[in-house]
Formats: structure tokens, C-alpha cells, sequence
């Protein structure tokens, strides 16, 4: 483990504390030791000195006693170094090295000095140990023994007449050295409990903002709120971390709330439809599984409902898509006056919403669907114009019908399904019945697709008589479907499950290219001419491909443009625009004859027929059904008939049952007629003389 | 001849050594007393200052002056050459008084002592350092006198002598000496 490994682990004020005791320490240390060596060697420099000036003197003073071999008055001479207390022992050795004279401090052992060893009489020189030794100590100025040595030659007239050495006591020496050190520790330790205090002090300078920039950074991570700010106080660098750390907490801040902003609107965009302000599907599915969980604990009952509004498509053609969106808003508006608070109300898209509502039983769920549906009887108004709508509403009861989310809404939709076919602007409660027809209906689109191919499907053909000239000028091809197990089945039982299913689209082609076949044919039998009237679907209108069918049908069959006639429904051409207008121009190049079906029945305006190269109007069957009894309606075929014939159209009744009816269309100078009093649909092999006698002469035998 | 000659050569050097014997016995530690006292001699000139005028140079030679003969004298003429305070040793015999005025030092042997009264008057004002080992020398007016203690060769010096002379005896050498005074003839 390293230094910078260990600082890590320390605090911003360990790690200053620790920088600065170590810088103080460091010279601290080096100060005290240089002086206390400066002590040292100072007083072992004095003692030295001392010695050698004791040395000097003591040896001029024996000079002559050497030289004149007195031991006495050597000895006489070095005893006068008893005044000085740290002399231990001084020896005087002759010009041959042996011992001259020595002098011993008192209460010193003899043995403790090496001269001492020296045989009585010889030499030193004889003794090379004992000089080597007796020199080395000499040299040593710091001696560190209880004594220091000093050996010096005593010269005279340049001749060496004998050496004198000096043994000097260093307890003194030492314990001078002992104080120093003791002082030296001292200040060092004072020193450093100074500094320390003085670093407590100076590290805050430092540490303290850091730290409050810690604090408040832990803070914000904390509670993320970053309205947090640190107060700088000083102009340094962490003034300006402290105002960097204020600046991006304040941009964090910004960018936050934007973002909460964003959050929320995307929250809002992902569980709430944008058009009406209500709950989506993905918030309802959510809704509605936690109030089942919640349901489901205590035992309660809860109703899901299913509301589509009947005919929106159309009254959405007819006021645009603008005013559509505004009615649905509205809608919405005043369904939710219906729901209470704890209930949610959600449209699933389009004209689609839905409801649930907790702790509801049947009776409940009836009174709440009737109040629905009596919400929407008042019109609404829109740009000044009534509008009215209804709606359909399938109702399921949680636990009974279904016991999820997806079950629920399922029979809801099938219930609501089963409204629709009562009739609409009506509620139904789902059963087990429904789902069983629901079922069917999935077997019979399964067997849609496969009668095209096994060539289940055939045409009748209900003829149209020229009623001011008693001829059949033409027929209306209508499709049927063989069924192998529910046998021949009228459009109306499969047409709209094909419109769902998208098989419409192949259906009308077989229908067109069968119908143009069978017309060819009997023109080459040389029957007619008549007419053949085929039926476009809304759906197949609307695919731009249908003029290229119809030119496939005629170029295969052969058939002459003029007798074909393609017979569209009224609400088809309310989408009052270009796009229908360049279709009905393309078909019309084609040679072919265009007939509005059903007329009369459609929301629209009159205005659009003159726009349109419309060649026929066909009254709808209920005007003539009625026309006999009601007044009314036979005011408004007598109408239909002078606006067709102002119009230059040919005018067609549908459904004439009855003589009265004939005469009466007769009358007012409707053109043809087609209905059960004529004929019923047939197939080919039945038409008969229809074909070969198409003079006919009803009402009159 | 040769063989003549070498045996007695031989046989005079064994009496020599049988008739000295005894008095080698007798002056045990120091067999050569003479030589001893030359070094006394030598060793004594070097605690002591002549006044600055005796000295032409500094490489003048320092002139040690005989007077008698014996061991004594023989073995002083033998520092003949060394140096001593500086100076060159130069060592002259002299039979007269008036020879002295060059002499720094005069070492008296064996000679006769009314001679030797009449150079030591003369030299009473003269800075010559005399050194014998006569007899009392310093007493009767030498400066510095070599006698016998416990077989061994110490010095007396008459420092009043000393004085006249204007010679300085270094007090080391003073202490180690016995100190006497002028006997009144």
C-alpha cells in the first residue's frame, strides 16, 4: 500500500491536515536536527578544543622534565590537571614510548584506560594494537565511549621527545547533550501541537466550502431537489466550482422541469385520446384490471359497456372530418355527464368508446345505458346545423359474462354487435346466445373464403320492366350464396361479414365478371338487348382498381359497355369530392351507365346529382311500399320522378308489389319498374320467357 | 707485528674492561656518564635564551666553547654539527680567556681551577652560558652545574649568575634544577 493508496482513504481534511503536519514535521525534523547536531557537535568541537589546549600546555610543561627524564616533575606538572573535573586520566609517555609519568582523577580505576595495559617498561611502539587503538579514539572528535582520547607528540626543536595522552570524561559532555536533545523534543513536540492547531485551523479555509459542496451535492442526490443552492464567500477556484455547481444545478434545475413538463405530456399522450380528453385504451385495460383485482376481492359486480355510435361514418362524410371531431367531442362530453367520478369512460378510437362501472348489476347497468342513450337523443348543434346521433351499446356484467379485461370487452363488443343488429340506437346485454352467433359469424367468414374457390356463389337476376312500353329491358344481377350446410343465403347475411373481412373486394369482381358473361351471353343468343345492373359496394368504390375491373369484365366478356350499368348506393356519393367525381368520369368513359340505388334514403343534399354524369335513379323500395297509403311518401316519389325527369334521368321504383303501385308510378311518369309483382330474383335456368318474351303486359293480364 | 699488535690491542681492552668493570658497577644506570652530561648540555641550551645580540644571523652558529679536557669535554665536542634553537652547533676548544667573547656556551672539563676562576670572572658580564660539572661550579659563580644524585645527573643553577649574564633559563628548566646562590669567595 503506497502513500497516495492510504491518503485516498482519507477525508479532503485528513488529507490536508496530514499534508500539512507532514510538511511541518518534515522541517521540523530537519531544523531540529541540524540543531541539535550543530549541540553535538559543538560542545565535542569545545571538549576537543579544551583537550587539545590542556594538551599543549601539559606537553610544553613536561618538555623539560622529558628531557631531562624527571618523572617527578612530570608527574608534578600533569597533577595540576586535578582542577580540571573532566580530565579522568592523563599519561605522559618518553621519547621510547614507555610510560613517563602518569595522573589519575581521583576515584578512577586504573584498568578502565588502555595505557594501563602497557608492560611496565616497554614501549608502546611495541605494542602496535595498543597505538592503533590509543590513535583511532584521538581521531575521533565524536567519541560516544564514557571517554574521549587524546593523544598528542611533545615535540621540542622539532625532535619527538615522547607523547602525552588525555582521557576527558564524557558524562558531562552528554548530559549537556541530553538537555539539548530534551529541549530539541521539546519545541519539536510544541512545534507540532501548534502546527496541528494552526492546520485545524487553515485546512478549514479549504475544506470547509468543499465540504458544504459535498453536502449540498449529497443533499440534491438525496432529494433530488435541485433548488438547492451553496452560498460562495470566497473569489478563489472554489468560488468558482461553488458558482459552477450553483449554474448547473439551476440548468439541471430548468432542463428538470422541462422534463417533468415533457413527461407528463407524454403520460398524458400515451393514456389519454388527444381528440376528446378521455382515457385511451392502454389507461382503460389498466383501469379496469386493477378495479377487477379490486372487484374480485370484495365480491363486487361491475359493468363493462361498449358504445359505438350508429351511422358516424356517414354524418362524418356528410359535415367533414372537422365538424366530426368536434361532434365527437361533444359526445364525449356528454357521456361523461352521464359516468360518475369513480367510473372511467374511454374511447377506444374512432366511434368506439367504452365505460365501466363498479359495484353495478344488471339493473344499474339498464338504467345507466338508458340514460346514455337518452343523453344522445337531444341533436347537437354544429355550425348552426342539427345534427343527430345515436349509438349502439353492448353491456357485460363482471363476474357473469367474463372474468378479464379481455373477455369483458369481447362480449361487450359482441353484445353491442348485437344491438346494431336490433336496430341500432338500442342497448343489449350480452349472453351466451350472442357468442354463439358471434362464433358463426367467425365459421361463416372461414367459409367466405372458401366459397369463392369451390364456386359457391351464384347470381339471380331480377328483371326491370319498361313500364311505358311493357318491356324487360334489363336485369339486376343479385348474388346468393349456396351454403353447403345453411343452403342459398341472401347478400344480406354474408355481405357485411365480407365487407369486414375485405373479401368484398373479390366478391364484386366475380360478381361483375359473371353478370357481363351472362349479359354477352344472351346478346350473342340474340335476346334483349337488355340491360345488366351489377351492384358496387361502398368499399369496392373507394379502391380506385374498380374502373380497372370493370374494364377487365367488359374486355373478357366481350359485352357491349352501353348494357352495363353499375348501380351505387347514394352514401357513397356524399363524399362530395374530386376523387369521386374523376372515379364516376372513369367508369362513365367506359361506356357504361350509372344508377344511384336505394335513392331517397341518404342523408345528403340534392346538390350533388346534377355534379355527377348519373344516368338512372332507382326509388327506394320503402317510398313505393308505402306510397299507396301515405300520402307523404308518394309526394316525394311524385317528387323524385319530376326531379329525375327535369334532370334528364331515367327513374327506376324498386320493390312495386302490388297493381295500385304500378298504376300510380305509371301515372306520374316513372320509367321502369322492378319488383315482386313483375318478378322475384331468379336464376338463369328459371328466367324462361322472361328472356325469350320480354314483351310483358302486367295489370292488364 | 699484526698478531703483536692485536693481541696486545685485545689485552688492553680486557683490562680496560676488567678495570673499568667495578666502576661500571659503581655508576649503574649510566654507563656513559660523559655523554649523559653532553646531552645535559644540549638539552639545558635549549631552555635558555642568549640576549639577541649574540647572534649575527639567525643561521648563525651556535658556539659551544671547551675548556679542559676529559670524557666530558671529548663527549660535548661530539654535538659538533647539530642544530640546536636554529642554530648550527660549532664546538671549539679554547685554552684562553680571551677566546670566550665568541662562545655561547663554555662546558669546562677537567682543568685547572685557577683557570678556570679567571675565565669565569671574565665572563662574569659576558652573555656565555658556563656549564660544568666540577665541583660546587655554580656556586662559585658558573651559571649551570652537573652533580651526582642518586646515580643519576641533575643540575644546579645559579640564577643570580644567570642574571649577570643576561642568559634567560626557561622557568621549565628552572623548576627541574636545583637553584643555588653566589657563594662569597
Amino acid at each position: 500500500m503506497n502513500l497516495s493508496a492510504i491518503m485516498a482513504s482519507f477525508s479532503i481534511r485528513g488529507k490536508l491536515t496530514l499534508i500539512v503536519m507532514m510538511t511541518c514535521s518534515i522541517t521540523l525534523l530537519v531544523v531540529t536536527g541540524a540543531y541539535v547536531a550543530k549541540e553535538a557537535s559543538g560542545l565535542f568541537q569545545e571538549q576537543r578544543s579544551e583537550m587539545e589546549t590542556l594538551a599543549n600546555i601539559i606537553g610544553k610543561n613536561v618538555t623539560a622534565a622529558l628531557l631531562f627524564d624527571d618523572q617527578k616533575a612530570a608527574e608534578e606538572t600533569i597533577s595540576a590537571l586535578k582542577i580540571r573535573q573532566n580530565i579522568l586520566a592523563a599519561y605522559v609517555l618518553d621519547s621510547q614510548g614507555r610510560l613517563f609519568s602518569r595522573y589519575l582523577a581521583a576515584g578512577q580505576d586504573r584498568e578502565s584506560f588502555p595505557l594501563e595495559r602497557l608492560a611496565s617498561g616497554a614501549g608502546i611502539s611495541d605494542n602496535p594494537a595498543l597505538l592503533h587503538e590509543l590513535r583511532t579514539e584521538s581521531e575521533r572528535v565524536f567519541s560516544f565511549r564514557d571517554h574521549a582520547t587524546l593523544m598528542v607528540t611533545i615535540r621540542e626543536d622539532r625532535q619527538e621527545i615522547g607523547a602525552l595522552v588525555l582521557h576527558a570524561d564524557n558524562f558531562l559532555l552528554f548530559r549537556q547533550l541530553g538537555a539539548t536533545l530534551i529541549a530539541a523534543a521539546l519545541i519539536t513536540i510544541g512545534s507540532f501541537g501548534l502546527a496541528w492547531m494552526i492546520s485545524a485551523r487553515l485546512q478549514q479555509v479549504i475544506s470547509t466550502p468543499i465540504l458544504q459542496l459535498v453536502h449540498a451535492m449529497q443533499k440534491v442526490s438525496e432529494t433530488k431537489d435541485f433548488s438547492i443552492r451553496v452560498t460562495s464567500s470566497s473569489d478563489d477556484e472554489i468560488g468558482v466550482l461553488m458558482t459552477g455547481f450553483n449554474q448547473m444545478l439551476e440548468e439541471i434545475e430548468d432542463r428538470n422541469q422541462v422534463l417533468v413538463q415533457r413527461q407528463e405530456h407524454l403520460h398524458h399522450l400515451a393514456h389519454f385520446d388527444s381528440l376528446t380528453g378521455l382515457p385511451n385504451r392502454t389507461l382503460f385495460y389498466d383501469r379496469l384490471s386493477q378495479a377487477l383485482h379490486l372487484a374480485k376481492r370484495n365480491g363486487m359486480t361491475l359493468s363493462v359497456m361498449f358504445i359505438d355510435l350508429d351511422h358516424f361514418k356517414d354524418i362524418n362524410d356528410t359535415i367533414g372530418h372537422r365538424n366530426g371531431d368536434l361532434l365527437l367531442t361533444m359526445v364525449a362530453r356528454r357521456l361523461s355527464e352521464v359516468v360518475r367520478s369513480c367510473d372511467t369512460l374511454a374511447r377506444l378510437g374512432g366511434d368506439e368508446f367504452t365505460v365501466f362501472i363498479q359495484d353495478c348489476n344488471r339493473a344499474n347497468a339498464s338504467v345507466v345505458a338508458q340514460k346514455i342513450l337518452e343523453k344522445l337523443e337531444t341533436p347537437f348543434s354544429l355550425e348552426e346545423k342539427e345534427v343527430y346521433i345515436g349509438c349502439s351499446i353492448g353491456a357485460t356484467l363482471f363476474p357473469e359474462d367474463g372474468t378479464s379485461v379481455d373477455e369483458l370487452l369481447m362480449h361487450a363488443d359482441i353484445a353491442m354487435y348485437n344491438a346494431k343488429e336490433a336496430g341500432k340506437n338500442t342497448s343489449r346485454f350480452f349472453d351466451m346466445e350472442m357468442n354463439q352467433e358471434s362464433g358463426e359469424r367467425m365459421t361463416m367468414q372461414t367459409d367466405l373464403r372458401h366459397a369463392l374457390a369451390r364456386n359457391e356463389f351464384l347470381l339471380f337476376y331480377q328483371p326491370k320492366l319498361d313500364i311505358q312500353n311493357n318491356r324487360i329491358i334489363g336485369f339486376e344481377a343479385l348474388i346468393r350464396w349456396d351454403h353447403p350446410q345453411q343452403g342459398l343465403l341472401s347478400p344480406m347475411r354474408f355481405i357485411p361479414n365480407a365487407e369486414q373481412s375485405g373479401l368484398i373486394l373479390q366478391i364484386s369482381d366475380w360478381v361483375l365478371q359473371q353478370a357481363c358473361s351472362q349479359a354477352k351471353t344472351w346478346h350473342d343468343q340474340g335476346l334483349g338487348p337488355f340491360t345488366m345492373a351489377v351492384n358496387l359496394s361502398a368499399m369496392h368504390f373507394r379502391r380506385h382498381s374498380v374502373s380497372a375491373s370493370v374494364r377487365q369484365a367488359l374486355e373478357q366478356s366481350g359485352l357491349d359497355p352501353a348494357l352495363l350499368e353499375l348501380e351505387l348506393t347514394e352514401s357513397l356519393l356524399i363524399q362530395n369530392n374530386q376523387s369521386t367525381l374523376d372515379t364516376l368520369q372513369e367508369l362513365k368513359q367506359l361506356g357504361v351507365s350509372l344508377s344511384i340505388d336505394d335513392f331517397g334514403t341518404g342523408y345528403s343534399s340534392l346538390s350533388y346529382l346534377h355534379r355527377f354524369p348519373i344516368d338512372t335513379l332507382k326509388i327506394d323500395r320503402s317510398f313505393v311500399f308505402t306510397m299507396a297509403e301515405d300520402e307523404d311518401d308518394l309526394a316525394i316519389v311524385t317528387a323524385i320522378i319530376a326531379m329525375g325527369k327535369s334532370l334528364r334521368m331515367e327513374i327506376i321504383a324498386e320493390g312495386v308489389e302490388t297493381e295500385t303501385q304500378l298504376s300510380l308510378l305509371r301515372e306520374r311518369g316513372c320509367n321502369a319498374i322492378q319488383g315482386y309483382l313483375l318478378s322475384k330474383p331468379l336464376p338463369v335456368s328459371e328466367l324462361g320467357s322472361l328472356l325469350s318474351d320480354p314483351v310483358r303486359m302486367l295489370g292488364y293480364g | 707485528m699484526p698478531l703483536r699488535s692485536f693481541i696486545l690491542t685485545a689485552c688492553l681492552l680486557l683490562m680496560t674492561w676488567w678495570l673499568a668493570t667495578p666502576f661500571c658497577h659503581a655508576a649503574e644506570p649510566l654507563p656513559d656518564e660523559s655523554q649523559v652530561k653532553a646531552a645535559l648540555v644540549f638539552n639545558i641550551a635549549k631552555f635558555v635564551d642568549w640576549p639577541a645580540a649574540s647572534f649575527a644571523q639567525d643561521s648563525s652558529p651556535l658556539v659551544i666553547c671547551t675548556l679542559g679536557s676529559g670524557g666530558f669535554v671529548s663527549a660535548v665536542a661530539d654535538l659538533q654539527g647539530k642544530q640546536l634553537k636554529g642554530h648550527p652547533v660549532a664546538v671549539t676548544q679554547i685554552s684562553r680567556a680571551e677566546e670566550i667573547r665568541t662562545c655561547h656556551l663554555l662546558v669546562i672539563g677537567n682543568a685547572d681551577a685557577g683557570q678556570v676562576q679567571s675565565v669565569l670572572f671574565k665572563l662574569r658580564s659576558q652573555p656565555v652560558l658556563s656549564i660544568s660539572d666540577r665541583d660546587r661550579f655554580a656556586h662559585s659563580g658558573g651559571v649551570v652545574g652537573l652533580y651526582r644524585q642518586s646515580n643519576k645527573v641533575k643540575f644546579e643553577v645559579n640564577l643570580q649568575a644567570a642574571q649577570q649574564r643576561q642568559l634567560k633559563i626557561s622557568s621549565h628548566l628552572l623548576k627541574l634544577a636545583r637553584i643555588v646562590g653566589q657563594e662569597q669567595p
